[in-house]
């Protein structure tokens, strides 16, 4: 890379000490993303960060260059983002046409890269806000930079930042290095850290200011320090006329962003942007009234009602099971079981409709009070997963009649709410109308694989076929059958030359031979096998590319943050047909999982065990999740296997967004679209991808959980 | 709307009976008689709320206290009986199985409407509304639970004023009665409410502020 030191007009630095002399009100505009996807300018980053959870994709285009990035605020301080770009022109204007070899056979250019950025200094009276950025700090660094960066309100409306760069950011107008050179980058396989250039090389200045011209139009103006000296020296994709940079952006809502920018002299730039807060839902949910709790007559005037004589009727746990699950079928909870005696009752429930486990079990106390005598003082609800007792829930009905319009009515109830495992409790004998179950369903289905250069996008959607059926409580046969009708997936693709078994790079076989493909038939077997214990033992065809057997055993306390699994499978990977046939590679594969809750809604899990290439190694992920059941988090595998054997990207590493339908539709519904981005998919630390692994089927069923969500149990 | 009303109150009677041993009745079966003929009488007609038109005539004969609605934004009117007593608090129901809970008149829960009012601590206009205190400066808390299934915990600032002898007509008759208002602030949000209590010591009407997206609801006692 060549680095030319032009005639800069230097950005002037007294913007600096602006800065830091003005003194004005705090922040009062909106930190807006600049075409990076980054909290920042036009293509230079800002001092500011989005509000907690904020989680944004922008799309920005000028010239030849195109960038997609999903940006999300980790904590207040720290944000992430992924980005995927692509400079068109890349070997048009460099003379190799038409034999480009090597890195010039690309037409388009595409690169993956991953940015972190940390505010040190939060914006006060007199002081600004300061970031320290990385920006592509793994792998092939092709628009690596680093920053420090301020940005002070100078009115309530007026912003302006000022900053250094390094790297891609200090290529324009340095005025020296002052942590010494930059050395060449290694780039190997990909996925290292580049710490040894963080920061190194010229460093240049950089800056700019935005003004709020009201609450839907901003103006944006910068200097550039990003010489782009690739794009627009090396290989002239387009001409670098000027440093400044000029825009102004529109906020359509609160949901979407747009820009369009003057660029470098010579481009013209536009940018869009989608912008979702976790916290606050596309439509607010809207539940419909729960049953009133029904208070019992005063003992001392209607002591019939208070008599327990009718625990003598022979019927009448059988007619209060009937008239609770019809209560309750209005909110599509199924009654799995009733059991009563004269003074307390157990009601374990099958909840398939709330997104909040605390909502069924205030509604089946709901049902509880409207139904049953007088007598009864004392109401357990026990939540079944899978055929399953989770944990017990009492509450005394005294303290529902008596709370139920206190001032604080959550908080109240949970003082004196106990929850504690119910294994002991049994499952209770189910209803005799409940089993058998079956259910089936046929509908569309899309799936998705990007990032291949070759094609950044690849579509398949087709009919789904599911059904699943259980004949008794535990025991669940189940299965699904695809077939792809439009796809994209298909397209002829180089065959793997991963050195590793083929236990994931092989997919673009499976794309095109399996039409239709059964993703999965299997049985399985759900128990407890004892106090805080919980089992489960699946076999068939476990998922799209393996057969076989899985077991497992999760230790999960009723009231504890942390639980521990261990997972072991035999497997043998399925034809790319995904029919019945398998091939010859075998393999055992497990894990050991320590899932850890580290409060304010962040979550760790570390499996440690063997992957499906026979690679021993770990999983770390970290997850940010909302009591609404957003969750996003990254998760990275290092195994055995050498960054070499590996192939690009040198170990496996990834996103994973999950997105309630509640928070779309306003509705409950226990429905969430789970998203999975890696930059590539190889073959080393692989996992398998068996359903329904225990701790996801039982992760909301503790005390911590339900603490967090009590709100939800009145509404 | 009314028709889910009707679908929805039989069915918990029925199953409420059926162990025998349940003889209170407290959903308001004359009301909903009363709301079906005059849904059937109707019914030809492309769906008119039932309360726009109602005349005390149609009321003759009902003796289930009775309230009706006017959200104020929407213009959306609606009819709300006692779906259940606990203490001295009361939930009202709408046919479209949103829920009014009511101490002395004062909404101190809201259910079903999205923009909820979780939960309210407000002794004063109780108390006042009660005939048991008087005007002056007072404090209101509403919890909310917030996208996230946060409580959130909304602190307003509030004075009670007697507004002098004021007069309102509900459904032909007038009344005549005392308007206090209630005027709560905090940084982020304001509002008004206005409470008129007639001479039998009855809220008679009142408006009463849900929230930022529902904004005010009107309320007219029709039945003590």
């Amino acid at each position: 890379m060549s680095i030319k030191l032009s005639s800069a007009r230097r950005l002037p630095l007294y913007l600096l000490a602006t800065c830091v002399i003005a003194s004005s009100p705090a922040a009062e505009t909106r930190p807006s993303l600049n075409m990076y996807g980054a909290t920042g300018l036009i293509d230079m980053p800002s001092g500011e960060m989005q509000p907690d959870g904020m989680l944004t994709i922008t799309s920005s285009h000028f010239g030849p260059i195109s960038r997609t990035t999903l940006t999300f605020q980790i904590t207040p301080r720290l944000s992430g983002s992924f980005r995927y770009l692509g400079v068109r022109d890349w070997n048009k204007n460099i003379g190799c046409l038409p034999a480009c070899t090597g890195v010039d056979s690309f037409k388009t250019y595409y690169d993956r890269s991953f940015d972190l950025r940390y505010q040190v200094m939060r914006e006060g009276r007199y002081l600004p806000a300061v970031t320290v950025g990385l920006q592509d700090f793994v792998g092939t660094g092709i628009v690596a930079g680093e920053y420090v960066v301020a940005t002070k309100h100078v009115t309530p409306d007026l912003k302006v930042t000022a900053g250094l760069g390094w790297g891609r950011l200090g290529s324009y107008g340095a005025i020296g290095a002052p942590f010494g050179t930059r050395p060449p980058l290694v780039i190997g396989a990909g996925g290292n850290f580049n710490v040894d250039q963080w920061f190194r090389g010229p460093a240049a200045p950089f800056g700019g200011l935005e003004w709020q011209i009201n609450d839907k139009w901003a103006f944006k103006a910068e200097y550039s320090s990003d010489a782009y000296a690739i794009e627009s020296g090396a290989r002239r994709t387009f001409e670098r006329k000027s440093p400044f940079n000029f825009g102004i952006e529109y906020q359509a809502n609160e949901r979407i962003r747009l820009g369009a920018y003057a660029m470098h002299g010579s481009e013209i730039g536009v940018s869009l942007s989608f912008i979702a807060q976790p916290k606050k839902p596309m439509i607010p949910l809207r539940l419909t009234a729960p049953t009133p709790i029904k208070p019992r007559p005063d003992r001392a005037k209607a002591p019939d009602e208070w008599s327990a004589d009718w625990v003598t009727q022979a019927d009448a746990e059988e007619i209060l099971t009937g008239n609770i699950g019809r209560q309750l079928a209005v909110d599509s909870i199924a009654v799995h079981s009733l059991s009563v005696n004269a003074q307390s009752a157990t009601l374990w429930i099958d909840d398939k409709t709330f997104d909040s486990r605390a909502n069924a079990i205030g509604r089946a106390a709901r049902a509880m009070a409207y139904m049953l005598p007088a007598s009864i003082e004392t109401f357990r609800i026990i939540p079944v997963v899978k055929g399953q007792p989770t944990v017990a829930v009492t509450v005394r009905r005294s303290d529902l009649e008596a709370l139920e319009n206190s001032a604080n009515p959550a908080t109240d109830l949970w003082a004196r709410t106990q929850v504690e495992d119910a294994a002991k409790f049994g499952a209770g004998s189910p209803a005799a109308e409940l089993y058998p179950k079956f259910n089936w369903s046929i509908g569309p289905y899309v799936r998705t694989s990007y990032f291949d250069p070759r094609r950044p996008i690849r579509l398949e959607t087709g009919v789904r076929a599911k059904a699943d059926y259980s004949p008794f409580p535990g025991l669940e046969f189940a299965g699904s059958l695809r077939m792809p009708v439009i796809s994209s997936l298909d397209d002829p693709r180089p065959a793997s030359s991963s050195v590793l078994p083929h236990v994931r790079t092989d997919a673009a076989l499976y794309d095109r031979d399996a039409k239709p493909g059964l993703e999965y038939l299997t049985v399985a077997k759900y128990f407890r096998p004892g106090k805080d214990l919980y089992g489960r033992v699946s076999a068939g065809y476990l998922e799209p590319m393996f057969a076989g057997v899985s077991g497992e055993v999760l230790w999960k306390p009723a009231a504890s943050r942390y639980a521990l699994g261990a997972e072991l499978n035999y497997v043998a990977q399925r034809d790319t047909d995904m029919r019945f046939g398998l091939q010859n590679y075998k393999v055992l594969t497990g894990h050991l999982s320590f899932y850890a809750d580290l409060n304010r809604g962040y979550s760790a899990q570390l499996d440690v065990g063997r992957y499906l290439a026979g690679d021993v190694g770990a999983t770390l992920s970290i997850d940010r999740s909302f009591d609404n059941g957003w969750k996003i988090g990254a998760f990275a595998t290092k195994t055995n296997v050498t960054a070499a054997q590996f192939g690009e990207g040198s170990f496996d590493k990834g996103i994973k967004v999950t997105i309630p339908l509640t928070w779309i539709t306003g509705k409950p519904s226990q429905k969430v679209y789970n998203s999975t981005l890696r930059p590539v998919s190889r073959d080393g630390g692989a996992r398998l991808n068996v359903r329904d692994r225990l701790f996801e089927k039982l992760q909301e069923d503790d005390s911590p959980s339900y603490d967090r969500q009590w709100g939800r149990f009145w509404r | 709307m009314i028709r889910y009303c009707l679908m929805f109150l039989p069915c918990l009677l029925l199953a409420a009976c059926s162990l025998g041993n349940d003889k209170s009745n407290d959903f308001g079966a004359g009301v909903v008689s009363a709301v079906k003929s005059s849904v059937a009488a109707r019914q030809a007609a492309p769906a008119p709320n039932v309360a726009v038109q109602m005349t005390r005539a149609q009321l003759n004969g009902i003796t289930e206290p009775l309230i009706r609605t006017k959200t104020e934004k929407t213009g959306q009117i609606s009819l709300l009986y006692i779906a259940q007593r606990n203490g001295n608090t009361q939930v009202w129901f709408a046919p479209d199985r949103v829920s009014f809970t009511l101490r002395a008149g004062l909404i101190v829960q809201t259910k079903g409407l999205g923009d909820d009012i979780y939960a309210t601590d407000a002794p004063a206009v109780s108390a006042l509304l009660e005939r048991r205190g008087g005007t002056g400066p007072t404090r209101r808390i509403i919890r909310r639970l917030d996208g996230a299934n946060a409580q959130n915990v909304h602190v307003f600032d509030c004075t009670l004023t007697d507004r002098g002898p004021d007069s309102v007509t509900v459904l032909g008759t007038i009344f005549s009665a005392r308007h206090y208002e209630e005027a709560c602030s905090n940084a982020e949000q304001s509002f008004a409410n206005d409470y008129w209590i007639d001479a039998k010591s009855v809220l008679r009407a009142s408006r009463q502020w849900i929230g930022e997206d529902y904004g005010t609801l009107f309320m007219e006692r029709l039945i003590d």
